[in-house]
């Protein structure tokens, strides 16, 4: 590995495995060293959890918040990011689910499992109360089996329905055999229960390997497959490094390690965060940020403060509105990443979004506030302060892609213009703080080069 | 792929020409504004013809078709309430057509009324061949109207870049799922539910310095759309996207006359009707109307009658408001879903993933009327994945469509479909 440990690659690694690079963050890691940084990374647990869901009174604003907050407050923010992974890789919705309880249970299990053997994450899944809900297992029973479940582990969860060679990866046949050896799995009470009585024991031929197949000899079947570890790395190399297809060879070694190690993930991620391919220039700034990495990298990067109680509705709206509701996808198939969340009304929302925050102030306890004053330094020094520098000093501070030339040009210009247009020269003060220098951070980050990371 | 750097565009960037369209004016705004892509396009239609409209209603899910258009008496009657003991509509409440072996659904009423008056086409039995029971694939293969293989781009999208008339973009999004017309290019894509999505944020402290923010973020987009992908597209986005403000902001409310269902699709079309009189140039509309995944407890209280009347509803809503503005004879609807479902209702009083759907053709255009038979019921006549066998392939539906209401070439259609020869079904004149 040739990975010069320089700041710019420290950087990288912390804006993709956390919720916005900081300064001092960033400082840690250069004297860490990679090695060190990445597996400290790993090793980072969050709090424990302390929230209290109150079945058919908690509603959704409040799991989003609670995870939310962990996202803003953690040690441990790749243990979050993970769990945000496995949230789009085994999407589920509170709108069918219909329990904040199962859902919040959910969250736990994925974050349990985040650096987990898959094969474990993938037991664990196909018993989650939520998941049996989401797709519909607690009807299937031996008489008549229900699909969707078993479908959707081999199309989502698993191999995929092709592989790196457009080959499919199995058949409708196999759905169907796969079903009935997932009969009886179904919840009680809120639980996993499994019910002999409504589970069908005989024969089945699943992938060509027949016998009295339950649910974990399936499991067993799709997580050994060389498809699994393919498409896992290529999600996981797409979310962390830049997208790629099934069949580059940039993936090999992560499905190497995946089959050499009883398909851990955490050799995975231990390689991945090493490879020259991960800090390279195809990698760096190419990720067009998802909602929930804006809003939790904003709030960090302005070192805002979120208050209590009535921050759920501000912050959840905005994620409706961004369209990442968290705890509830659109469909099993998650969030669809990169340029689709920045579409003409994607860039909209962010633009409001940057302008709600950059203009939060502390009067009327809002949801979220942030003081300018915290990021421009010593007041002794503002008088010095030219336009430029105050550009550059919130470009420091907010880590966007590094801006164009045009770019700063054009903040500049805005920082010296009156309200009519005219140009005047700009003194950093109270009074241009708070029209300008929120003005200035509001368009920073509703600039294209701040929805990258 | 590999390399996000690789910029993924055709040819030059056309400058954002603010400038243009406010000495110019919302109609004639004529430049290429906003940003590159296929929805630079104009829809074609004939010199001096009035520009005819298309609006396609997707039903997100899978919608049961066999719930919309009644087989109650297909095959004599011997299968349908066979299949479904409880799920099945009852012959008593269906709304029959004479001398048909099916009727509507009691919640289509309104829709029925407008079969009645020869304002709707049903092509029954659409699929196509080997058809996929995920909702993201088939959903795709009918967006990308490649069931081989569907990719990334959209059949509507490979219509428009064949139609570069620099104009106003042709067709707005209305949907999340936005593949039908994504292009090959990350062009610029409107999207919106309603005209409140659509205006410049501004500090409600300092309105004063409103247009100097608008301005700077324009000088931005401006200075960073000759940027490699992704910031080029991002920065022609944000480009595109004032542009549409600005046109949105000037366009007057409508006295609407029809009567729109709460929720969603009654918005979405409230702003079908308001683009479409305002006559900007935005011709091809794309709305998702979701829900219809009904696996469990499909009617109770009446789920999936409760989606067909808001549709029936809001389509007669707009048909109304059509007619009162005089755009009735020149606006298409098409409403389709990415499947239907099983013919056998599932233990939970629901419907799994199934293949053959009627698709709705609706507007004063058309051949009122079936334009294809009701495929059968009878086990034996059921395809190998036992489901009722394909009686048109979609292709030939959406062909139909570009065909004679757009009036597509033969040539251009078979770069639009490629692989499938287009069959004319008949349903328009």
């Amino acid at each position: 590995m040739t990975v010069d440990w320089n700041a710019e690659n420290a950087a990288h690694l912390i804006r993709r495995t956390g919720f916005g690079a900081r300064s001092e963050e960033v400082a840690r890691a250069l004297d860490l060293g990679m090695d060190a940084t990445v597996v400290s990374l790993l090793d980072a647990r969050g709090p424990s959890d302390r929230l209290r869901v109150i079945p058919g009174k908690t509603r959704l604003e409040e799991l989003q918040l609670w995870w939310l907050r962990r996202m803003l407050r953690t040690r441990a923010p790749l243990e979050e990011k993970l769990t945000l992974f496995w949230h789009n890789h085994f999407a589920t919705a509170l709108d069918k689910v219909e329990n904040a309880r199962l859902m919040h249970l959910q969250n736990r299990t994925l974050r349990a499992h985040a650096s987990s053997p898959f094969r474990d994450m993938v037991r664990a899944i196909a018993r989650d109360p939520a998941m049996i809900v989401w797709l519909d297992n607690q009807t299937s029973v031996a008489s008549d089996p229900n699909e969707n479940f078993a479908r959707e582990l081999m199309e989502v969860f698993t191999t995929g329905v092709y592989d790196a060679q457009g080959s499919p990866n199995y058949t409708e046949f196999d759905v169907a055999e796969a079903a009935r050896a997932f009969t009886g799995w179904t919840i009680h009470d809120g639980e996993f229960s499994f019910e002999p009585w409504n589970h069908d024991f005989s024969t089945k031929t699943f992938r060509g390997v027949t016998g009295p197949l339950d649910g974990d000899d399936v499991i067993e079947n799709l997580v050994l497959d060389p498809a699994t570890p393919r498409r896992l790395a290529a999600r996981l190399f797409s979310f962390f490094a830049y997208e790629v297809a099934l069949s580059d060879p940039v993936l090999d070694p992560m499905v190497g390690a995946y089959e050499g190690n009883g398909t851990a993930i955490r050799p995975m991620l231990e390689l991945l965060f090493r490879m020259d391919a991960f800090y390279s220039a195809a990698a760096k700034f190419s990720r067009v940020k998802s909602p929930v990495e804006f809003l939790a990298g904003t709030v960090r990067l302005l070192r805002g403060s979120v208050k209590g109680g009535r921050v759920g509705e501000g912050f959840a709206g905005k994620l409706a509105a961004l369209g990442q509701s968290l705890f509830n996808p659109p469909s099993v198939f998650g969030w669809k990443e990169g340029l689709s969340w920045v579409s003409s009304n994607g860039l909209l929302q962010r633009a409001r979004v940057a302008e709600w925050m950059a203009d939060s102030r502390r009067w009327g306890r809002p949801p979220f506030s942030w003081r300018p004053e915290r990021l421009l330094g010593k007041r002794s020094e503002w008088p010095t302060l030219d336009p430029a520098s105050v550009v550059a000093r919130f470009v420091a501070h907010l880590d966007p892609s590094p801006p164009a030339e045009s770019t700063t040009g054009a903040l500049v210009a805005y920082l010296q213009a009156e309200d009519d247009g005219t140009p005047a020269p700009f003194v950093l003060e109270k009074g241009t703080i708070d029209r300008k220098v929120r003005g200035l951070v509001s368009l920073l980050l509703s600039s294209p080069e701040y929805q990258l990371c | 792929m590999s390399d996000p750097t690789r910029r993924t565009r055709r040819g030059p960037i056309p400058a954002l020409t603010r400038r243009g369209f406010l000495k110019t004016g919302v109609c004639t705004l004529s430049a290429a504004a906003l940003g590159p892509g296929i929805l630079l396009r104009s829809v074609a239609g004939a010199q001096g013809a009035p520009p005819r409209n298309l609006l396609l209603v997707e039903l997100d899910g899978g919608n049961d078709g066999l719930n919309t258009v009644v087989p109650w008496a297909v095959d004599g009657g011997a299968y349908y309430t066979e299949y479904r003991p409880t799920l099945s509509v009852p012959e008593s409440s269906v709304l029959k057509v004479p001398g048909t072996p099916v009727g509507f659904h009691p919640s289509l009423a309104e829709l029925k009324a407008h079969y009645d008056a020869g304002r709707l086409a049903v092509v029954q039995g659409v699929s196509y061949p080997n058809p996929n029971f995920s909702h993201d694939y088939a959903m795709r293969i009918w967006h990308t109207g490649l069931p081989a293989s569907p990719g990334q781009e959209g059949w509507l999208a490979r219509y428009l870049n064949l139609h570069p008339t620099p104009a106003f973009p042709a067709a707005l999004e209305v949907f999340d799922r936005r593949t039908l017309l994504t292009g090959e290019t990350d062009g610029f894509l409107p999207a919106a539910d309603s005209f409140d999505d659509v205006a410049f944020p501004s500090d409600g402290f300092h309105p004063g310095d409103a247009e100097n923010r608008k301005n700077a973020y324009a000088a931005i987009a401006a200075g960073a759309e000759s940027l490699p992908d992704p910031l080029g597209s991002i920065a022609a986005t944000s480009s595109g996207l004032l542009g549409l403000i600005d046109v949105f902001s000037a366009i007057a409310p409508v006295p609407y006359v029809g009567t729109y269902p709460a929720g969603r699709l009654g918005r979405s079309l409230r702003l079908v009707v308001r683009l479409l009189v305002a006559n900007v140039g935005l011709r091809v509309f794309h709305l998702g109307y979701g829900g219809f995944d009904t696996h469990d407890d499909q009617d109770a209280g009446g789920f999936h009658a409760g989606l067909l009347a808001t549709l029936s509803q809001g389509l007669n809503a707009l048909h109304a408001d059509l007619v009162a503005n005089g755009l009735a004879d020149d606006t298409l609807v098409v409403v389709f879903s990415e499947f239907g479902r099983t013919v056998y209702q599932n233990g939970s009083h629901g419907s799994d993933h199934g293949s053959v759907n009627p698709v709705l053709v609706f507007g004063n255009g058309v051949n009122g009327g079936f334009a294809t038979a009701h495929p059968s019921l009878d086990p034996g006549a059921l395809a190998p994945d036992g489901e009722p066998a394909m009686i048109a392939d979609f292709r030939d539906v959406f062909g139909t469509v570009l065909l004679r209401w757009l009036e597509e070439t033969p040539s251009n259609l078979a770069s639009i479909f490629p692989g499938h020869a287009v069959n004319d079904l008949g349903f328009l004149p």
